[in-house]
C-alpha cells in the first residue's frame, strides 16, 4: 500500500520538477506519534507548499503574524483556511494531494474521533470543487473511511482485484529471495526458496 | 533573504511540522524500479490524473504485516507448520525490518 503511494508520488514528483504539478503528500503511521492526526496532516502540507512558493509562504506568515508572531497556536479550523487559502490561489498549477494509510490515523474515542476529523478534512477539501486539485487517499477499508470516502468518489481501486499488482509482489519476494539479500539466504535450500515465493505470494493480499 | 530564512525557522519552531520524507524513503525502498507499472499504465491512475477528482485505493496494508491474519483458526496441522509456519516465519524474522 505505501509501496504504491511512493510510486505515485514519485510519478508526480517528476511531473513537478518538470513544472507541470505541484504535491503535497503525507504518511499516516501508527508507529509514529507525530503522524497520526489532522494537525499533524495540515501542518505538514503547509510548510510543503511553503516551501515551494513565495505565495503559499505568504499564507502561512500571515497566519503566524495573526497568532502574535507565533506566541499562540493556531485552531485546526485556521490551519485547514489557511490551507484552502493555498489550493485556491489562481493560475496554479494541477495539485495533487497524496495521504497515505488513512486508517493508521489515530482512531481513539471522541466525538468525532481524529480519524474522523482527517475524514472531514478531506471531505471539505473534495467538496472545494477547485479544477486541478487531485487528491489520492489509501487506507485499508475499514467501516468509517469505506462510509466517507464510498460516498465522496467514485473513483475506487481495490488492489484485492489487481492481478498487476500480484505480479509486482511475485517480483519482489522472488528479488529478495534470490538475489538482493542472498547472503542471508544463503543454505537455504531452493525448493524452500520456491515455496517462500509461492506461500507469500498466495497470501498477498495487498501491498 | 536572510529575514526571509529567520521567519522560515520561526513558522517551523511554531508549528514543527511533522517531516513525512522518512516515510516516504523507506516505502521506496520497500520496492523495485518498475514496480507498480501496471497501476500507473491502468486506466483508473489516467482517469484520476485527467480529472479533478479524489481518488481512494484501498486494500490491506502490506503483504507482510497481514500476514499473520491469515493463521488457520484451528489446530495446525504437521504439514502446515512445516511448509508455512516455519519457512515463512524464518523468512519473515528476516526480513520483515526491511518492508
Amino acid at each position: 500500500m505505501s509501496s504504491l503511494s511512493s510510486t505515485i508520488i514519485q510519478y508526480i514528483e517528476a511531473l513537478q520538477e518538470a513544472g507541470q504539478a505541484s504535491m503535497g503528500y503525507f504518511y499516516f503511521d501508527f508507529r509514529d506519534a507525530s503522524k497520526q492526526y489532522r494537525h499533524d496532516l495540515l501542518t505538514s502540507l503547509l510548510f510543503q507548499f511553503s516551501a515551494r512558493s513565495a505565495l503559499h509562504f505568504d499564507i502561512l506568515s500571515h497566519l503566524h503574524a495573526a497568532h502574535d508572531g507565533g506566541a499562540r497556536q493556531p485552531t485546526d479550523q485556521e490551519l485547514t483556511n489557511c490551507l484552502k487559502k493555498m489550493l485556491a490561489l489562481p493560475d496554479q498549477r494541477p495539485i495533487y494531494l497524496i495521504i497515505d494509510a488513512l486508517d493508521e490515523a489515530q482512531d481513539t474515542s471522541g466525538i468525532p474521533s481524529p480519524r474522523e476529523k482527517v475524514l472531514q478534512l478531506i471531505t471539505e477539501l473534495v467538496e472545494l470543487r477547485l479544477s486541478g486539485l487531485h487528491i489520492c487517499v489509501t487506507s485499508r477499508p475499514q467501516v468509517d473511511i469505506r462510509v466517507v470516502l464510498w460516498r465522496l468518489t467514485p473513483l475506487r481501486l481495490c488492489l484485492h482485484d489487481q492481478s498487476g499488482q500480484r505480479n509486482d509482489i511475485v517480483d519482489y519476494v522472488t528479488s529478495v529471495v534470490y538475489s538482493n539479500l542472498e547472503r542471508i539466504m544463503r543454505g537455504w535450500e531452493k525448493e524452500e526458496k520456491d515455496l517462500v515465493i509461492e506461500t507469500l505470494s498466495k497470501r498477498a493480499d495487498g501491498m | 533573504m536572510l529575514v526571509g530564512r529567520q521567519l522560515g525557522e520561526n513558522l517551523r519552531n511554531w508549528l514543527s511540522p511533522p517531516d513525512p520524507s522518512t516515510n516516504h524513503n523507506i516505502a521506496c525502498g520497500a520496492h523495485l524500479e518498475g514496480t507498480a507499472t501496471w497501476f500507473l499504465q491502468g486506466s483508473t491512475f489516467q482517469k484520476w490524473k485527467s480529472s479533478s477528482s479524489l481518488l481512494w485505493i484501498h486494500g490491506k496494508r502490506t503483504l507482510l504485516s497481514c500476514y499473520p491474519y491469515h493463521m488457520p483458526d484451528g489446530p495446525l496441522s504437521g504439514s502446515w507448520l512445516r511448509e508455512e509456519c516455519t519457512l515463512v516465519r524464518r523468512f519473515l524474522t528476516i526480513f520483515v525490518q526491511d518492508i
